[in-house]
């Protein structure tokens, strides 16, 4: 048939059928009973999970009559009575049999629906909660309708000992009743359990745990029953109806006891089992003894309750008949309170004992629901589209001691280590250094198969298979690179305008920087600090970013940018900044316990550093780059000189640090504070521009200190000849070999490489890039040739230079003194002209 | 804002591929409009490359962008940042913390920049941590559009006249 859509559902007799498939639906295909109500609002959603519980709900009550009239009926009425030699019964003969009849009827049914309700809408709203309303709705459904049948069928049985008392003390009676119960219970329980844990976990955890509950609950609902009343007649002193005190509070404990334990195990198993295996092992057993515990209690009560109420509503019923039956209940009713309480503490006893072998069982049964949880989990991952997920998604492996479980750990690292290298892919853009990134993941993920195959089953077999999956996604990524890679003829490798990663960057290394600081850094009796000078665009943060590795190992360079919102804030930022550095590079020992927030802790932590630096003969170098924000800073109020009182005091106590001040100015331009004072011994290191050996390294081989390519393989460079005849001293002299003129040229010239076809840069090409060079590098030549000029006729002297290649020296000696300082000019006799022509052409063209 | 069809002329796909080109490479970008060249559109047909489908966009025009902290606010709210922003100065202590935690680079674009003239409120720093997120950092890759270059926008003596030396410059012009 096809259904009516579930949204469209009314209380009206034409969508009957509708409501009745899509209940089958829900138990037959959860996943489309869950995609077909998602959609809906969620006033929508309750509506219809409301209309579809109102569409069973007569046959709910029409099958609790069915299953009494089958059992108590007919079967009752020739067979069953005389096979357990019960007195016959009359059933539909006399008036006042139908109305206890009905009245049974009536019980069961009420209870059924009543336990449906109450355990669906309880359901129902936890899964609301735990995992959104349409699958709250279908989780509520599912279990309200199962446990309404159990509820139904309960209250049936219930119902023949409301009806025939005399039959309650026949033992093999009741057994078949335990049995019975067990069945119906175990099968609704099963269902119930099943389909709520397939439709949050999935077809194999849902079927296990279905499995598992369904077996268990049925055993306990229907054994415990069958031999706890089973044995009550012949522990009964007298037999069943001659002791009733004592088989009172027998009944009370059996029957308090039973629910107790049938109610804490089911509990623990449902609840336990499908929630445990999602939240963990630990969080399984919590909930299975806190439930199997509650559930104790509760089905303690229950039992009681359940036990005595029927036979208390059967005494005052005006057709209850026999007398002996009479009787027996006056008497069981002055012995109630006995046995309910002493049902009550035992039943508590052996809820407790329920919740515990709730726990034993789960245990049990927990590692094959692992097992399925990790082969589920492993399939996840072989279906992902991005490697990046895998992290997330296998952080909900199970762990433990033995077999596969203690190895899901060694697992996770070598995953770990694949999205870690997706990571570095990701974050690269550039395809020639995309290409040895997905070479590596490439080889990770076939590291990862081979070692994955020492592992126990289920992970050898399944995350094989993933990785299997997983290495298609990373060649398909390799592929796409290298198609870019061999379109794009040259690889752009060089960068103007920010400091160099000499990882994926053209970048070399600057030996007369490093060489000198070295030396300072090793001084045997403490550096008395380094202002590490250099004009604008001159790389210093370059040298300082790529210290590590062109330092002995002993010395760790700490680099903070006084551009940094944490370093200029505040002087309680920049402590803290500096205390957080430090404590990232704390020597072995561990750094001293609190966390200094001003000056004076900052100094005790910075004594303690130099303390543990020296025991261990390391050094730490501490580099401000931009340090001329200090000074303004101070400036503005934001920091006293007392910061200044603090460095020069580490400089004079503390060997084992160096601080470096990274800047374009030097101490004695620095006006906001008298800087000469404090760093009176610092020394200064000139970052100065490219020598030419320099400029022909970078541009011939500019990835050499890269570690992404493994030493056998070559790495991309460009011979001497791609330049062209004479190309890289030309360049090297245009640009004066100021750092970013370099790089910039180099950016121009091979975008105009391949963008033409070539294989080399001819004069004409290369004399195109240097007027685009000009063009793009507009703001940096502006600012170093005419924002720099700030004395009066600095900028008109320079001017000067278009219309005339030299000129004589200005006569301003404060200029002359600025020009040389700003290494714009060389001299030449008596003549001087400008360093950088690129710069002459730009002031000709565009100054 | 529609697409004209004089926004399809070569120099206006030219300088649309060039900024693209240097935004995925992670270079921030000066885009100096000239005339009534048709810069909105271009913006919005940088968003419709999937590389670029985040890249926020932020009017220095905006009532809400006139304060520093609004500015940030502004900025947060387009890295999916919505919390509360703290009073000067650790706004921008705020504004690096959410750059630097998220994954990949921050594409932005600041549009109508000339306005930083008249937004004293802004204050040098901001400038300061910008050019930290853009160049030590590199956590955030800017588009700046301004009729005038970037250059002449700060003042002659400003301590951050550097910072133009980060960005592309590249011009689209159109009839005046």
């Amino acid at each position: 048939m096809t259904p009516r859509p579930l949204c469209q559902i009314e209380l009206r007799p034409r969508d009957h059928r509708s409501a009745l498939w899509w209940m089958g639906a829900l138990f037959r295909w959860p996943g489309r009973f869950h995609a077909s109500i998602s959609e809906s609002s969620s006033l929508r959603k309750i509506t219809t999970a409301c209309l579809l519980w109102l569409h069973c709900l007569p046959h709910l009550v029409l099958l609790c009559a069915l299953g009494h009239i089958l059992v108590h009926g007919f079967l009752d009425h020739n067979v069953v009575n005389d096979f357990f030699k019960l007195p016959r019964d009359t059933f539909l003969a006399e008036p006042s049999r139908l109305i206890v009849h009905c009245d049974i009827l009536a019980f069961g049914s009420a209870a059924g629906v009543a336990g449906g309700s109450v355990f669906g809408l309880t359901v129902g709203l936890a899964s609301w909660v735990a995992f959104g309303l349409s699958r709250g709705i279908a989780f509520g459904l599912s279990g309200g309708i199962g446990i309404g049948m159990v509820f139904g069928i309960a209250g049936g049985v219930l119902g023949v000992l409301v009806a025939n008392p005399a039959a309650s003390w026949t033992a093999d009676w009741l057994g078949s009743i335990g049995l019975a119960v067990g069945l119906g219970v175990g099968v609704a329980i099963a269902l119930t359990i099943g389909n709520a844990a397939r439709l949050a976990f999935g077809p194999v955890v849902g079927k296990n745990s279905g499995l598992a509950a369904g077996l268990a609950v049925g055993l306990v609902y229907g054994l415990v029953p069958t031999i706890v009343y089973g044995l009550v007649p012949t522990i009964a002193p007298g037999g069943p109806t001659a002791d009733i005190p004592a088989g009172g509070i027998l009944r009370g404990i059996s029957s308090g006891s039973a629910a107790a334990i049938a109610g804490g195990i089911a509990f623990g198993l449902a609840v336990g089992i499908t929630l445990g295996s999602a939240g963990g092992r630990t969080f399984g057993i919590i909930v299975g003894l806190a439930g199997g515990l509650v559930s104790g209690l509760a089905g303690c009560k229950i039992g009681l309750t359940a036990t005595d109420l029927p036979r208390s509503i059967a005494a005052g019923h005006p057709a209850s008949v026999p007398d002996s039956s009479v009787t027996q209940l006056t008497v069981l009713g002055t012995d109630l309170a006995t046995a309910s309480v002493t049902g009550l503490v035992l039943g508590t006893a052996l809820g407790l004992i329920g919740g515990i072998a709730f726990g034993i069982v789960l245990l049990f049964g927990y590692y094959s629901t692992l097992k399925t949880w990790t082969i589920l989990l492993a399939r996840q991952a072989g279906q992902v589209g991005d490697l990046m997920e895998l992290s997330d998604l296998l952080a909900e492996l199970p762990e433990g001691t033995g077999g596969f479980l203690g190895e899901t750990r060694q697992l996770r690292d070598l995953v770990e280590r694949i999205t870690h290298t997706q990571a570095s892919l990701n974050a690269v853009d550039r395809p020639i250094f995309r290409e040895p990134r997905a070479q590596l993941l490439c080889s990770e993920i076939e590291k990862f198969r081979y070692r994955v195959g020492e592992l126990h089953d289920p992970l050898k077999t399944e995350f094989r298979a993933a990785a299997d999956r997983w290495l298609e996604l990373a060649r398909r990524q390799l592929d796409d690179v290298k198609v870019v890679v061999k379109r794009e003829a040259r690889p752009q490798v060089f960068r103007a305008g920010e400091p160099v990663d000499r990882e994926s960057e053209a970048f070399v290394p600057r030996d007369q920087v490093t060489g000198h600081l070295e030396r300072q850094v090793s001084l045997s009796a403490g550096c008395p600090g380094i202002v590490l000078y250099g004009r604008r665009r001159m790389g210093k943060t370059t040298v300082l970013r790529n210290l590590a590795g062109f330092l002995p190992p002993a010395v760790r360079p700490l680099t903070l940018s006084m551009q940094s919102a944490e370093a200029f804030a505040s002087l309680e930022s920049l402590v803290d900044l500096l205390v957080r550095s430090l404590l990232a590079a704390w020597p072995d020992g561990g750094p001293p316990e609190g966390t200094p927030r001003d000056l004076r802790g900052l100094s005790r932590l910075l004594s303690a550093c130099d303390a543990a630096l020296g025991q261990e003969g390391r050094r730490i170098i501490l580099a401000l780059d931009e340090y001329e924000n200090i000074d303004r800073k101070i400036g503005d109020g934001t920091f006293s000189v007392d910061v200044l009182a603090s460095v020069r005091d580490s400089i004079e106590a503390h060997r084992n640090l160096t601080w470096v001040f990274t800047g374009s100015h030097e101490i004695t331009e620095l006006d906001h504070a008298p800087w000469t004072s404090y760093l009176v011994s610092a020394s200064t290191i000139d970052v100065p521009p490219f020598t030419e050996a320099e400029t022909h390294l970078l541009l011939t081989e500019p990835l050499k200190q890269s570690t992404l390519w493994p030493i056998e393989r070559p790495r991309p460079s460009f011979p001497a000849e791609f330049w062209g005849e004479g190309g890289i001293e030309r360049i090297h002299v245009e640009a004066g070999g100021w750092p970013h003129l370099v790089q910039l040229i180099a950016v121009i010239v091979v975008e105009s490489v391949n963008e033409a076809r070539s294989q080399q840069v001819t004069p004409k090409l290369l004399e195109r890039a240097l007027d685009e060079a000009i063009r793009r590098g507009q703001n940096v030549l502006y600012e170093l040739m005419h924002r720099e000029s700030r004395l009066p006729g600095e900028w008109e002297y320079l001017s000067a230079f278009r219309r005339r290649e030299d000129q004589p020296p200005p006569e301003s000696d404060d200029i002359a003194r600025s020009l040389r300082r700003r290494l714009l000019v060389v001299e030449s006799g008596d003549r001087w002209r400008m360093r950088v022509p690129l710069m002459r052409r730009w002031l000709i063209q565009r100054g | 804002v529609r697409r004209r069809p004089g926004d399809l002329s070569p120099e206006w796909l030219r300088t649309r591929d060039a900024v693209r080109n240097y935004l995925l490479r992670g270079e921030s970008v000066n885009l100096i409009v000239g005339g009534n060249a048709r810069w909105r559109p271009l913006i919005q047909d940088l968003r419709r490359q999937p590389e670029l489908a985040e890249l926020g966009e932020v009017g220095l025009d905006h009532i809400e962008a006139m304060a520093r902290r609004g500015l940030v606010r502004e900025i947060l709210a387009r890295c999916g940042s919505t919390g509360p922003v703290p009073d000067k100065p650790y706004d921008l202590i705020e504004l690096g913390r959410v750059l630097k935690a998220r994954p990949a680079a921050t594409c932005l674009a600041l549009t109508s920049f000339d306005l930083v003239r008249h937004r004293s409120d802004y204050e040098l720093d901001l400038f300061l941590a910008l050019r930290e997120l853009v160049t030590d950092a590199r956590r955030l890759v800017l588009l700046i559009q301004s009729r005038s270059p970037f250059a002449a926008l700060l003042p002659q003596d400003h301590p951050l006249s550097s910072l133009d030396a980060i960005f592309q410059t590249i011009e689209l012009r159109g009839r005046s």
